[in-house]
């Protein structure tokens, strides 16, 4: 995901400030010299803070390559000093029967004092590479996507479901509701999900250690259904959501009918420092029934409350799981994430753009990597 | 500047100002740069104010500038075309706006 345009420019950029008359500003393929250039660059723009969890990120991707490529990565210089950076995410997709990488754009930012410039790197990402797949909740940075030619491909609905009345501590306009009405919202709201998520007909639920081999079944069963989606198998599993990978706490939880076939699976992290739970992942077989996913959301959030969590998000790709069930679970809309994509072959271009193509979790994107 | 959702109707071939004179070209970039990308700056644009070297335009800004000449004028600007030369300053993008009338 890329961040927003104008936070990823930084905010301090004050016109009239005209400090670089002498601009000698080029687009430049990343080198290894330029690396604490770019955390450097990170912490200005965002945060000395965050800065720490991207480096972190940073190795995780150097030593977790999926693809043995390096990804593409350019950096803009103003002569020698870094002043923007592009990453990029390269990702299997099948689509159409036909199985090809495609790059997602990611850890854009540029110097406030160069936000002009930013754009050459996106035009850069566009022109190098052939299939592209990005998945954002800024409606200026979607703009600017599908002005260099990518289309609108599918849509993550945003949900948030609130567990605990601290939440509005992190409320731009309520963070100043009184403590004691902090707890009785809190013990309402626990109040209502033990009745709402008692569920007389939930099923069973297992905790999963590891993602096994049961996992490529239930996938393959998956693709027949969508003409375009990620290729889910074990390995890219392992990678996104493994006890090597950005999210090390996630929990896996599946459903699994009287053979132990997979009908469902979620995927879920607690970030313990802003007491924000994420569902990552929420898959079920569509002929399994509405009953597995909302099982397997109920025990998520459960979970994720006992946990400590604030609130929960979750983007529901459609058909994921029925929208009166999300609103009964206590669920609301709050911002989606637009699919965008960019495939050189013209057929499958026309495929990945259809209605209703798309099987794609927000665990898929490289987005959730900045919710660590 | 303009959203997707509320942006400026396509002119109509007899409204379109593809003929018009460099100063209403020129009237027509200040205004939207002056009402919607300078707004609140507080700062006097002139034509030949520098427009980037004063951080007056980020990239955003000028998609969304582009798109916008692009309904009134009825012109297309490459993203090649979204360079230093071209967006240095009211003036030259209305250069740049006029060659591309006369190449229609």
């Amino acid at each position: 995901m890329l961040k927003s345009i104008d936070e990823a420019v930084g905010k301090q950029g004050e016109p009239g400030a005209g400090p670089h008359s002498s601009k000698q500003v080029r687009i430049m393929p990343f080198q290894i010299r330029h690396r604490q250039q770019v955390y450097e660059l990170y912490g200005k723009i965002f945060s000395e803070r965050s800065r720490v969890g991207f480096e972190a990120r940073w190795e995780w991707g150097r030593e977790n390559d999926l693809f043995f490529d390096g990804g593409a990565k350019w950096v803009l210089v103003d002569n020698d000093r870094v002043v923007g950076f592009l990453n990029t995410v390269p990702l299997a997709y099948r689509i159409g029967g036909t199985t090809l990488t495609a790059h997602t754009p990611a850890d854009y930012m540029v110097d406030p004092e160069y936000r002009f410039y930013g754009l050459q790197l996106m035009h850069q990402f566009f022109r190098t590479c052939a299939n592209c797949v990005s998945a954002d909740d800024v409606p200026s940075t979607i703009k600017v996507t599908e002005w260099l030619g990518a289309k609108r491909a599918g849509r993550l609905v945003g949900y948030v479901k609130v567990l605990d009345g601290r939440a509005l501590r992190q409320h731009e306009r309520l963070n100043r509701v009184p403590l004691l009405a902090q707890w009785l919202l809190t013990g309402a709201l626990g109040l209502r999900d033990t009745v709402r998520l008692a569920g007389r007909n939930a099923l069973h639920v297992e905790p999963l250690r590891e993602f096994d081999r049961r996992l490529e079944k239930f996938f393959l069963r998956i693709s027949q259904r969508a003409p375009a989606m990620p290729v889910r198998d074990l390995r890219f599993l392992q990678w996104r959501y493994g006890p090597t990978s950005p999210h090390p706490t996630r929990e896996i939880a599946v459903v699994t009918d009287g053979g132990g076939n997979l009908l469902g699976y979620v995927v879920f992290h607690l970030s313990v420092e802003t007491h924000r739970g994420l569902i990552l992942d929420l898959l079920a077989l569509p002929e399994a029934g509405v009953e597995v996913p909302i099982s397997l959301m109920r025990y998520a959030v459960k979970r994720l409350r006992a946990e400590g969590a604030w609130t929960v998000r979750y983007f529901a790709s459609p058909g994921a799981m029925p929208v009166p069930d999300l609103r009964r679970l206590g669920f609301i809309r709050r911002g989606d994430f637009v699919l965008s994509v960019k495939f050189a072959d013209p057929g499958i271009q026309t495929i990945a753009t259809r209605p209703g193509a798309w099987n794609y979790s927000f665990g898929d994107s490289e987005a959730s990597h900045a919710f660590i | 500047m303009h959203s997707s959702s509320d942006g400026p109707r396509r002119p109509t071939s007899s409204e379109r100002t593809s003929r018009s004179p460099r100063t209403e070209v020129i009237a027509v970039i200040h205004a939207c740069i002056t009402t919607q990308l300078a707004k609140g700056s507080g700062h006097e644009v002139a034509a030949d104010t520098p427009l980037i070297q004063n951080g007056y335009l980020t990239s955003l800004e000028a998609v969304e500038l582009v798109m916008f000449l692009g309904e009134k004028f009825g012109i297309e600007i490459d993203p090649e075309e979204v360079n230093e030369h071209n967006f240095r300053s009211i003036s030259s993008i209305a250069t740049l706006v006029e060659r591309k009338l006369e190449a229609e």
